[in-house]
């Protein structure tokens, strides 16, 4: 594409964010509290808190069809469609995924990349758990070997995830468990009588420490306010925008947060394709952006700058950034830019059928279910037998069945309808979330020959979990249909699929954090070590997975980071 | 069906109200149950067939049936509007197969048959014993391509019957009478509760 005429803004800005997710939403806040005048970039469309959020409210029958749709009408979003049965592409949130044939990107080996380009990004969509890392994640690559070591420790972010937690909101249960650290919680949602039974039985019949918890979600629960947002309404439609704030997303806590300092400016339709870097100060200069609408490009300088695109946008524009001190994109010297790829691998576990409680009900839509914390290779004596190295999670519910129940079955008649009508028996499913290490050879790579829409290169990805994964993946299912089974369910079933990188949408590690310059990308204030003024801070700087669903541990690091961004700022203001 | 439930049941889909030309003859005529409306996918005999079915696999009682809330409008549409083209023809060829061996049975064409005859013809493909119910399973499990010539009747048979069935529950319990008057309508809880007794649900049923 031939270097169309590009708009150059002289003022410069205090900070450039680019990225409005659960890592940009923050970055803005700190920031903007700091008083440092950010300019944040989304490249997709608007999405007001509330205003915005066009299915929050719609029961079943108030969807086009019942919410069933032609398959013609989701085709181009084929590659979002591929999870969970379709369920991405369903009328009620269809329109926080991206159109696959306008956003196109390459598999050499399958990857699911799942993405919204809208204010809040992801942020809308997410899962809401959120768990804390410990030492026993900051010391394994040390420990085992794999990857580089983290050039933090849990001390170092422990204040982070406290002021992180009370501020969005987490509601759970302290443990005292020292590989799942506690945090600031409001009070815990409750367990189903089935999930009791199974904390009693778990109890009961292991004597490795493994226990089961309510999850940490961030929902509100308790008494603590939270600016413009009330407590979780248990309508468990989180997914579609809540006209409750009752979830944390970027527009409903940190973009208002950053909003109400007025030291934000909000650029939509922004796609940031390049960071400047300056031979004479070496450092970054700006950001360069193309308008996805008009398509014309524009030039904005800042002292800081914050990449907070998501793992595989962030590293795509750091791999984009060539420049003659960095010709293989910012920052690369080690050559791990866009390298050490990884997921969380899940899509295994086990389901049951749970015998008894049919006097037994719950009310209200509960938008979490149980944890079981890691309870392999904690380092204790206990249980460090396993044939692989790192752990997994798992996560879970019961329910009682509802009328799909035998919507299948050759059955009719009055008793039928009243017999649907009740709930049905109790049933439980749960999977594991295992750790993937870190491997050089999980890489993206940026395909010139591949062009989108606005001339960028598209992304290919060649990814795939390995031997010890798959190792952890048949212990992830033996244990689960160990555990349903000594609690007595019946008709316990395991199930181990395939595993598909991408797929549990924790993609990360792409730009590590390291001590070394030679081997990782980032420092322990995630500054790109060889051009301080640009920090990363979402998925793409981890240096290892853990098995912790990652969002908390992202809101963490990027607090941090933009706080030592900002007292510097201020520091060389002064001089 | 009296004008009131006639009335209601035109909130069913915007596509109904502009395609039926028999808009003001539904509402002028409530009498009959079964053909007051035009179809969009169904021909006449199709239409006669599901909503007998319909009515007979979730009948109205102390509740409302299927027929109340628009179940067989609403498989008329799932078929014209979201069904692929196979099944769509897998439908028809179905609901012909289904035609021809209630003639077989009673030796009068289907769309004079009463709704008992219908029902006592449904019994041969329902009312069978548990083994037999389950090689029924895997056979629809099976894909269109993957059927013998000789099971193909049988197949296109169950495979009809049991999309009547998908789609009658489906359209019973996603529709909003049933949502809101029928189960426990409760869109915005405010609380949870983890465990209570189950005497304490109205009519114990299911939050809708």
């Amino acid at each position: 594409m031939t270097e169309k005429s590009i708009t150059e803004y002289h003022t410069p800005y205090d900070a450039i964010v680019i990225g409005t997710g659960i890592s940009g939403g923050w970055a803005a806040k700190e920031l903007c509290e700091n008083g440092l005048k950010t300019l944040v970039l989304d490249r997709g469309r608007m999405v007001k808190h509330i205003v915005d959020y066009p299915t929050m409210y719609k029961d079943t029958w108030d969807f086009e069809n019942r919410g069933l749709q032609n398959s013609d009408l989701i085709q181009n979003q084929y590659k979002q469609n591929r999870l969970w049965g379709g369920s991405l592409t369903r009328p009620d949130k269809r329109h926080w995924f991206v159109d696959d044939v306008k956003h196109p990107y390459n598999e050499k080996k399958r990857f699911d990349w799942l993405r919204g380009y809208h204010v809040g990004g992801r942020s809308i969509m997410w899962g809401r758990q959120s768990y804390r890392l410990s030492d026993l994640d900051f010391e394994a690559n040390k420990k085992d070997g794999h990857g580089v070591d983290w050039p933090i420790r849990y001390k170092d972010i422990a204040p982070w995830y406290d002021k992180v937690e009370k501020y969005i909101g987490v509601s759970g249960q302290n443990l005292g468990l020292k590989h799942l650290p506690d945090g600031k919680f409001s009070e815990p949602m409750e367990l189903h009588c089935a999930e009791l039974d199974l904390q009693k039985k778990l109890n009961e019949n292991f004597n490795d420490g493994r226990l089961l918890t309510i999850g940490r979600v961030a929902n509100i629960t308790g008494n603590a306010m939270h600016e413009g947002r009330s407590n979780c309404q248990y309508r468990n439609r989180c997914i579609r925008g809540c006209p409750f704030g009752g979830y944390f997303s970027s527009n409903s806590s940190t973009l208002p947060a950053a909003e109400r300092t007025r030291n934000m400016h909000l650029r939509v339709n922004s796609i940031a394709y390049e960071i400047v870097y300056d031979d004479t100060t070496k450092q970054a200069s700006g950001v360069k952006v193309i308008d996805s609408e008009t398509h014309e490009k524009f030039f904005f300088k800042a002292a800081i700058i914050f990449c907070c695109a998501s793992t595989i946008a962030t590293s795509s524009i750091l791999m984009q950034s060539k420049s003659k001190r960095f010709p293989n994109g910012l920052g690369n010297d080690s050559g791990e830019l866009g390298h050490n790829l990884m997921d969380h691998h899940y899509a295994v576990g086990a389901s049951a059928e749970v015998n008894g409680f049919e006097d037994l009900y719950y009310k209200g839509h509960r938008p979490n279910g149980f944890y079981i914390p890691r309870f392999q290779n904690l380092g204790d004596g206990k249980t460090d037998h396993k044939n692989y190295l790192r752990g997994f999670g798992y996560q879970g519910s019961t329910s009682r069945t509802n009328w799909k129940r035998n919507i299948k079955e050759l059955s009719y008649g009055e008793d039928l309808k009243n017999d649907l009508m009740k709930p049905g028996p109790w049933e439980i499913g749960m999977g594991g979330f295992g750790e993937c290490l870190p491997y050089h050879e999980n890489k993206m790579e940026l395909n010139y020959d591949k062009l989108d829409e606005w001339g960028l290169p598209t992304i290919t990805f060649d990814a795939e979990i390995k031997e010890n994964e798959l190792k952890m993946r048949e212990d992830m299912k033996n244990q689960a249909v160990n555990m349903l089974k000594s609690a007595g369910f019946k008709n316990v079933k395991g199930h181990l699929g395939k595993a598909h990188l991408g797929a549990c949408i924790h993609e990360m590690g792409t730009a590590r954090m390291g001590h070394n310059p030679k081997t990782s990308v980032l420092n322990k204030h995630n500054q790109i070590h060889t051009c301080k003024n640009v920090y990363v801070t979402d998925g793409s700087c981890m240096t290892s997975s853990a098995c912790q669903n990652p969002s908390l541990t992202y809101m963490a690091l990027t607090a941090r980071a933009a706080n030592h961004a900002a007292s510097a700022f201020k520091k060389n203001k002064k001089a | 069906m009296d004008r009131r439930t006639a009335l209601r049941n035109l909130s069913l889909g915007l596509g109904y109200t502009i395609a039926s030309p028999s808009i003001f003859s539904l509402l002028s005529s409530c009498k009959t149950e079964t053909s007051t409306w035009s179809a969009l996918f169904f021909t006449s005999e199709e239409q006669y067939i599901v909503s007998h079915l319909a009515d007979i696999i979730l009948p109205s009682s102390k509740t409302p049936g299927a027929i109340d809330v628009n179940v067989p409008q609403f498989i008329d549409l799932v078929f014209s509007k979201i069904e692929t083209q196979t099944n769509k023809g897998l439908f028809k060829t179905g609901t012909k197969n289904f035609a021809k061996t209630f003639k077989h049975q009673f030796n009068i064409d289907v769309i004079d048959g009463s709704k008992n005859q219908i029902k006592a013809h449904l019994d041969t493909y329902f009312n069978i014993p548990t083994n037999e119910k389950n090689k029924v399973y895997l056979l629809t499990n099976r894909k269109i391509k993957d059927i013998e010539q000789k099971d193909f009747q049988r197949y296109s048979i169950y495979k009809f019957l049991l999309w009547v069935k998908y789609y009658t529950v489906f359209g019973y319990f996603t529709s909003e009478e049933v949502g809101e008057n029928v189960l426990n309508y409760d869109p915005i809880p405010g609380t949870h509760i983890g465990c209570m007794p189950i005497e304490d649900v109205p009519n114990e049923r299911l939050w809708s």
